[in-house]
């Protein structure tokens, strides 16, 4: 095995007649999702005739493509061929988004579920929630849905046994280890601690949305003043989210 | 140039063939659930293949025109009226300005397709005039319509009434549903796939734009139904824990963690927009080479029949009788029912028997296909016997309530 084939093991799999799923692994980890987002930086530099829409995931990458112009076959070579090529990709250092939050209340009201759960007082896993910055390992799920790992387990939390029809947008959850923002009201199973007065879907912009895979989002709590203040600056369109560089590399995501 | 939805039927939506480059970020692509359909339609009023028209579901809409306009209906068997003669699927038609275009109840077929010359005049959003409820953008102000929505519609263009015949339509035979199998067939046991490929499946009732839930014998896992989340592409079968297919379609979440048996083919979308609650359907493996050549045959078919209509070689040949009289000039003495159209469960009735109700009142509130249905008095006078109570389950063809003029 050369250096290239070492620096990933790529599996194809024909999703129907319209996509290949290009697999490095099956594990979650912030190493294999940098090579994915690697993988991904280095098929849009390179113009494959029929290559169409990229979704990757955790540990892969959903390829769709024009099959009037390329096969599953020749898709799959042409991606390897790339994969030959892949020395050094400059990803953009990565960024954090600080995004204010209104902890418990009518926005968050299972802020005191998850507390009792995990023996904590409400302040203790808000604490805890503010204290980390955390990794977005892919976008998808819905408009603008961030997946962030590395919560601390010590406010995991299991799942509403009967999901919600409705859960608000802008809601912030947590369901098990898993932390997130609904961007759009959507139905859902996630424990609500909190909300955040910023949009993170915004169709009339582009990019039309807020958070992109690979960087990271830390949340702040914010007084119910602080709240109805931001969202008006958001309506107004003059709220600035606070981006910063990376601290803290350093734990796991 | 504008048209008045008089009644928006079930479920109707504007969609063109869907955007694209934005499931990075989460946004479905929409668009038609069968773009073949559409885009046969598009061309027989002399628009751009991938214009925007109506998708109807489960049961059309009741269309007022404001000026003389051509459209066209492809899709479904259902059987549409241009003010009270039926006219033809497949054809274009040029309504009079005040002509109204409705729908007669019908329990077969699931999607209609109308395209208007001139398209619908709707402003893109994220490069597409596809409506997505869920995301709230596109169509007409990112919903479905709505009685007395009025539609603004491009010029026209230059018709002649041409129609696509019967050898060019989608082969609409449910019985089989052409799969490929995988990304993750290997997450289900060799029963499991036999399960998968053997057995008829029943479409369910919560069955919607983002996917067909099917009912029907547990496929059989092998391991577990979950995988780590990744990109879901349409047609895609995903089997959760309960072992039962949900097909996913156009508006799908982006992302899914559930393992996926199989794809349906590009070439048999137009089957699973026609799938209606209670329908049934089994699913056949083929290669992908079948499916690249069942797709290159639709794609030959489209640009032929793009070609035929260019050089007016479909002319219609029977002339449609336009009457103009309205609707309820046609009403009888007789008790006219209304039927529910597909299974659901009654929600609300608005009326007691001995009310007097006016055409186009609201009678009764159903849900099915997670959409409620409202059914309307299809003329004017009295309600004379109500079948049914709020709560009941009703199925396909039963009798809910009967107006007496």
């Amino acid at each position: 095995m050369n250096e290239r084939t070492q620096w990933a093991d790529l599996t194809f799999e024909p999703i129907g007649d319209k996509a290949i799923l290009v697999e490095l692994t099956r594990e979650i980890d912030p190493e294999t999702n940098r090579k994915v987002r690697n993988l991904w930086a280095a098929l849009e530099k390179e113009p494959i005739d029929g290559l169409g829409e990229i979704v990757p995931g955790y540990c892969s990458l959903l390829v769709y493509y024009d099959p009037s112009e390329i096969r599953s076959v020749g898709l799959q070579t042409a991606i390897e061929d790339v994969v030959e090529k892949i020395t050094e990709i400059d990803l953009p250092s990565p960024q954090v988004y600080h995004l204010p939050v209104l902890y418990g209340g009518e926005m968050g009201p299972d802020l005191d579920f998850v507390a009792e759960e995990n023996d904590l007082t409400p302040q203790e896993v808000v604490d805890i929630h503010t204290s980390r910055e955390y990794l977005i390992y892919m976008i998808g799920f819905s408009p603008g849905f961030p997946y962030l790992g590395g919560m601390s387990e010590e406010i995991a939390t299991p799942r509403l046994p009967d999901p919600r029809t409705v859960t608000p947008a802008r809601s912030v959850g947590i369901a098990e280890t898993e932390t997130g923002v609904y961007p759009v009201e959507s139905p859902g199973g996630w424990r609500l601690i909190g909300r955040t007065p910023v949009e993170l879907f915004t169709p009339e912009e582009d990019p039309p949305v807020l958070l992109e895979m690979g960087d990271f989002v830390r949340f702040f709590e914010i007084s119910e003043d602080r709240y109805e203040e931001i969202r008006g600056a958001v309506d107004d369109g003059t709220y600035e989210v606070e981006i910063t560089e990376v601290e803290d590399e350093a734990h796991d995501y | 140039m504008t048209i008045e939805i008089v009644d928006p039927g079930s479920f109707t939506t504007v969609q063109d063939l869907g955007r694209s480059g934005y499931q990075k970020y989460g946004i479905p692509p929409s668009g038609a659930i069968d773009p073949y359909s559409l885009q046969l339609a598009n061309l027989l009023v002399g628009n751009e293949k991938g214009e925007a028209g109506l998708e109807a579901t489960i049961s059309g809409p009741t269309i007022e025109f404001a000026e003389a306009t051509w459209f066209a209906i492809a899709g479904t068997e259902w059987v549409p009226r241009l003010n009270d003669s039926e006219i033809p699927l497949w054809r274009s038609v040029r309504a009079e300005a005040g002509d109204t275009l409705s729908f007669d109840d019908v329990d077969d077929g699931a999607r209609a397709y109308i395209a208007f010359s001139g398209g619908v005049d709707v402003s893109p959003v994220l490069g597409s005039k596809s409506t997505n409820v869920r995301a709230e953008i596109g169509g007409f102000e990112g919903r479905a319509l709505q009685q007395g929505d009025v539609l603004d519609i491009g010029t026209g263009n230059d018709v002649t009434a041409q129609e696509v015949q019967e050898r060019y339509r989608p082969d609409l035979d449910f019985d089989e549903v052409r799969v490929i199998l995988g990304p993750q067939d290997d997450y289900f046991s060799d029963a499991g796939i036999d399960t998968f490929l053997d057995s008829t499946f029943t479409v369910q009732s919560d069955s919607d734009r983002m996917g067909i839930r099917f009912d029907g014998p547990s496929m059989e896992h092998s391991t577990s139904a979950d995988i780590i989340s990744e990109g879901t592409a349409g047609g895609a079968v995903q089997v959760p824990e309960n072992g039962k297919p949900i097909v996913l379609l156009s508006d799908r979440q982006t992302t899914g963690g559930y393992a996926k048996m199989a794809t349906v083919i590009d070439a048999d979308l137009p089957k699973l927009a026609q799938m209606r609650p209670a329908d049934e359907a089994s699913f056949t493996e083929v290669s992908l080479e079948a499916a690249y050549e069942a797709r290159e045959r639709q794609l030959e078919t489209i640009a032929e029949v793009e070609r035929l209509l260019q050089d007016e070689e479909l002319i219609a040949e029977e002339p449609i009788e336009n009457t103009d009289e309205g609707r309820t000039a046609e009403s009888t003495e007789d008790e006219r029912w209304i039927t529910a159209t597909i299974p659901g469960e009654i929600i609300e009735i608005h009326v007691s028997e001995g009310d007097q109700v006016e055409m186009g009142d609201d009678l009764i509130v159903y849900e099915a296909m997670k959409m409620e249905n409202i059914l309307t008095a299809p003329a004017d006078g009295v309600v004379s016997r109500i079948n049914v109570g709020e709560g009941d389950s009703v199925d396909n063809g039963e009798e809910l309530l009967s107006v007496k003029r």
